[in-house]
């Protein structure tokens, strides 16, 4: 029935919706682009940078073979690198970003819903997680577990989920003692009924929205740990192409555009997702973009109508 | 000589769903010691008035304009926020529905109450203690002493208001704006709060625009009482004029809307229909879908307040109203 | 309506000696727990078919009464019966069962109703809950609602945050109906709606009361409205009933001084000029103050509230007294005032 199907919610709906507000289609046509690239790397790149046999001499100057140069300390094609470099980044960033919704959502529901014991273990948990300085533990996981990008990935899960879960579970408590929660209790509703109609369309619109922007962060993590020389040393990254630069001395023989290539990806990709979850906060926090909203409309008017709206206003003397 | 004076003001809001016309083309003056009732239900404009009469609504989200606006004959039109600052709460205050959040949660009271005297009157910290002190027993808080380290959730609902009064008589104000001081106050304690605003009022000479939904709060308090309805007076006299004639549907209908205690079981008076949407207001009489004694032209166009005599103005065509000169067509 | 025999009917909602209370936060693991009394010592009757007022100050304990009533607040002593049987918040399957023909009308529109939902989904809720009926007769039930409230079944496809608030109660009120509730406990239905619409809600209440012979529960601080109203009312103050009975008894002769507080604190269109200019009393700062917090240190909890309080209030051990038929009170001095 139509009628009671209409709703806020619906994946369909809701990108309908991103794409309607300004930045959220900026941040999806970006998206789309940088996923394109990645799905057809081997088609848009000339050369194979995996493959050893094609490469170049170290450090040349962008050219018409090589538009963006080569690598000044294995001698790969850097617009090859930059194309194949995106698929690490891109499923690095996703994989643990999903996973993290998945993980911070799920124990974020149970600590609110279940509330008691369980949001008392769940809690100390997160406290305890919290206060552990990320950096130094993750090179020490590494180093034992070895440089892989599984490794990462968990290792990202691991430390990423607690923030998700908090907000998510004090979204559930107000939720659960709401007033249309109470009438649904009184109309016969259980638990389960409650949660799927009432609580979870609420929280997956707030973890849609810090999904998008903790995909953003994890890439710039990423990128960090890789420049660190603490991701995989065989596949092809942002990060790893940064550090490759950096202790090849490219800014050293003025080679900077080994440094901003991927600077130009990593940039691309962060901002993409910010706008998406920015669109995202606008649409389902509608009070936030009212403001700005209003003042460019203010200004429009200010500009056309306002001696109009005035006059219309005014009242006959007394 | 008016302690304070508006002339023609509007306000309108621009929204995504178009302009909203919250107020009209409204004209207030108050007398000094005078207490002038605005009454109207949420959405008619009257909480806007009270603020564009401090000048406190954000000029990035709201026009407002005025042909004339004084306080204690100073004009106002062209003040800058710099200037503004120094009047609120010296020369003129005002006292907020809810008092918790317009008292700071992680400030004494008494410290709240120290700051009028030490930004305004420029006092000593141990000087201002003492005023503040002083402000406090003089709303009726037993202990002062006590109560002056208090922090605002600590007090009860009726006694954070009754702070809220301290400060906002404390400067001795020539003008003090109520914005609905007792709806968020128990019925009983509703009437304590009243009957020490107007003592206040008596004793200190000041002139009050005093801001409800509630015909009876304000018949209590005030000499005059405008009634509002979206966006417009529609009708003005004073207090037992108003009470004892009124004229415009409107108010006949708000006075239905108080229930008497002496009333029997059965029917309440009812007012049909709804408010009209502020963004897209009706072309004629704005009240005119909801009155009962709206004739054909009432819908066509838009009545004028016009004097029926006895100081009594009425927006009505069914009660000697003119037409407004501009919807003539 | 004879008004007699309804009051022979039984009674729909009795509460026996009923206390709800909360723990307070303890200030240290190792203190001892402390609690606060929202409802003591509750025993009232809700015969069916008829409007009961619940008045009383905020923080009063009027929810959480009414609550109980419920099954949302769990009873620390005493018992709730509904409809002759025990309620029992325990038996989560059973408790189902007789919510069926509860409601709640909130004082808030706006948060009863999932603001995501339609009109449509708002209303027919409580029968997609329940699963027993069609698509079909769904809809048709919930279109009959709709109308029954002043609305138009073309309003069903928008959303419940595109209405105003006197609508969306509307909208609370079909939804109330659709789910054949005979016992609706509203909570100050119309205290955050615009004055006007008042009215309207109100008298839209008492006529479905008297097409369905539905039974309220009717919670509110305004004497004067419970007055044209109620049938019969419960005063309450800390916890406790004050005064309780037939409504017409209570206000033709109101024994309890806190009640004469209440009806005296109405504001009223004529001569309250006057009235209000009367000096405040000397120390009702105090008694204000004192209100909420000092409780169940024996004696009657109005005492220092009380402009007829003597010294023996201090201790008196306060329960209803039988003042004329359905009229009962728990001051024993109010008579001999």
């Amino acid at each position: 029935m139509k009628l009671f199907q209409k709703s806020f919610g619906g994946i369909a709906g809701f990108i309908g919706r991103i794409w309607r507000h300004r930045q959220g289609r900026i941040g999806l046509i970006l998206l789309i682009f940088l996923s394109l690239v990645a799905i057809f790397a081997p088609l848009i790149a000339p050369y194979d940078p995996y493959d050893v046999t094609q490469r170049a001499d170290k450090g040349l100057a962008p050219s018409l073979e090589h538009p963006l140069g080569t690598s000044i300390t294995t001698g790969q094609d850097v617009f090859s690198m930059l194309v194949y470099g995106t698929r690490v980044s891109l499923l690095v960033g996703l994989i643990t970003g999903i996973a993290i919704a998945l993980l911070g959502s799920v124990l974020g529901v149970a600590a609110g819903y279940l509330g008691g014991a369980v949001d008392m273990l769940l809690m100390r948990i997160v406290d305890v997680m919290i206060v552990i300085p990320t950096l130094p533990l993750t090179i020490l996981i590494t180093n034992v577990f070895g440089k892989s990008y599984v490794v990462i990935v968990l290792v990202f899960v691991l430390f990423g989920w607690t923030g998700l879960a908090r907000t998510v579970r004090s979204l559930v408590l107000r939720l659960k003692n709401a007033d249309y929660v109470k009438s649904a209790e009184l109309a016969g509703a259980g638990r389960w009924y409650v949660m799927k109609t009432h609580i979870l369309p609420a929280v997956s619109h707030l973890v849609i929205m810090s999904t998008a922007l903790s995909c953003a962060g994890i890439m710039i993590a990423e990128a960090g740990l890789s420049f660190l020389g603490l991701g995989n040393p065989t596949a092809i990254s942002w990060g790893k192409m940064l550090a490759d630069a950096q202790s090849g001395g490219s800014m050293l023989f003025g080679q900077w555009w080994t440094i901003i290539a991927p600077g130009i990806g990593i940039f691309i990709s962060v901002f993409a997702f910010m706008r998406l979850g920015l669109a995202i906060e606008g649409i389902v926090n509608p009070c936030m973009k009212g403001g700005s909203d209003a003042k460019r409309l203010l200004k429009h008017i200010r500009g056309r109508y306002l001696d109009e709206v005035l006059e219309s206003m005014e009242d006959g003397a007394k | 000589m008016n302690v304070f004076s508006v002339k023609n003001l509007r306000v309108a809001f621009p929204t995504p769903r178009g302009i909203i016309r919250a107020v009209e083309g409204i004209d207030l003056s108050i007398e000094r010691g005078e207490c002038l009732a605005l009454v109207g239900e949420s959405g008619c404009g009257k909480s806007v008035t009270s603020l564009a009469s401090l000048k406190l609504l954000d000029p990035s989200v709201s026009i407002v304009k005025a042909d004339e606006h004084t306080i204690l004959g100073e004009n106002m039109l062209d003040k800058g926020e710099r200037e503004m600052e120094s009047i609120r709460g010296k020369k003129a205050s005002m006292i907020f529905q809810d008092a918790l959040s317009a008292l700071n949660p992680v400030m004494s009271v008494g410290k709240q109450l120290d700051e009028v005297f030490t930004l305004h009157f420029h006092l000593k910290k141990r000087e201002a203690k003492a005023r503040s002190i002083e402000a406090l027993r003089s709303v009726g808080i037993e202990n002062p002493e006590a109560r002056y380290r208090a922090f605002p959730h600590e007090l009860s609902g009726g006694m954070r208001q009754r702070v809220l009064i301290a400060m906002a008589f404390a400067s001795n104000p020539a003008l003090i704006i109520a914005d609905e001081p007792t709806t968020a106050l128990d019925v009983t304690v509703q009437k304590q709060i009243l009957s020490l605003l107007s003592e206040m009022r008596r004793k200190n000479g000041t002139a009050l625009l005093l801001i409800s939904h509630d015909l009876s709060v304000v018949y209590s308090m005030a000499d005059r009482i405008a009634v509002m309805y979206s966006g417009r007076i529609v009708e003005e006299a004073p207090a037992e004029e108003l009470i004892r004639n009124p004229l415009h549907p409107y108010t006949k209908g708000l006075m239905g809307a108080v229930v008497r205690i002496d009333d029997k079981k059965g029917r309440f008076t009812q007012i049909p229909g709804g408010l009209p949407d502020p963004a897209n207001k009706p072309e004629g009489c704005y009240f005119a879908p909801r009155c009962a004694e709206a004739a054909e032209k009432c819908g066509k166009c838009r009545p004028k307040l016009a004097y029926t005599g006895g100081s009594h103005y009425v927006r009505c065509f069914m009660h000697g109203g003119e037409r407004d000169g501009r919807n003539e067509q | 309506m004879g008004e007699m025999s309804n009051r022979k009917s039984e009674a729909l909602v009795k509460t026996e000696h009923l206390s709800v209370r909360f723990p307070l936060k303890r200030e240290s693991p190792f203190s001892k727990r402390r609690y606060v009394n929202a409802v003591s010592d509750v025993s009232i009757e809700i015969f069916k078919g008829e409007a009961f007022a619940l008045v009383g100050e905020s923080g009063c304990g009027k929810t959480t009464l009414a609550d109980a009533t419920l099954g949302f607040a769990a009873p620390s002593a005493g018992e709730v019966f509904f409809n002759g049987e025990k309620l029992d918040i325990r038996n989560k399957k059973r408790l189902k069962q007789q919510r069926r023909s509860m409601q709640k009308i909130f004082q808030d529109p706006a948060s009863s109703m999932n603001p995501r939902f339609t009109v449509a989904r708002a209303v027919a809720e409580p029968l997609m809950i329940r699963r027993e009926l069609g698509e079909k007769r769904i809809l048709s039930k919930t279109a009959e609602a709709i109308e029954s409230v002043g609305l138009s079944s073309g309003d069903l496809d928008r959303f419940v945050s595109e209405f105003s608030g006197g609508q969306q109660q509307r909208i609370a009120i079909a939804r109330a109906l659709v789910s054949g509730a005979e016992y609706i406990v509203c909570d100050e239905p119309v205290s955050a709606l615009d004055v006007s619409v008042h009215a309207q809600i109100l008298n839209l209440l008492m006529d479905i009361q008297k097409e369905r012979g539905i039974t309220y529960m009717f919670i509110s601080h305004n004497l004067a409205s419970v007055r044209k109203f109620a049938d019969r009312l419960a005063i309450m103050y800390l916890g406790r009933i004050v005064e309780y009975g037939d409504a017409e008894k209570v206000f033709a002769n109101p024994m309890h001084p806190y009640t004469r507080m209440l009806i005296d604190s109405v504001l009223s269109l004529d001569g309250g000029k006057t009235a209000i200019n009367a000096p405040p009393e000397a120390n009702e700062a105090l008694q204000e103050e004192q209100g909420l917090y000092a409780s169940n240190d024996g004696g009657c909890g109005f005492r220092r509230r009380c402009p007829i309080g003597r010294s023996e209030c201090e201790s008196i051990k306060c329960s209803l007294e039988k003042v004329e038929s359905d009229h009962y009170t728990e001051c024993p001095y109010a008579a001999n005032r």
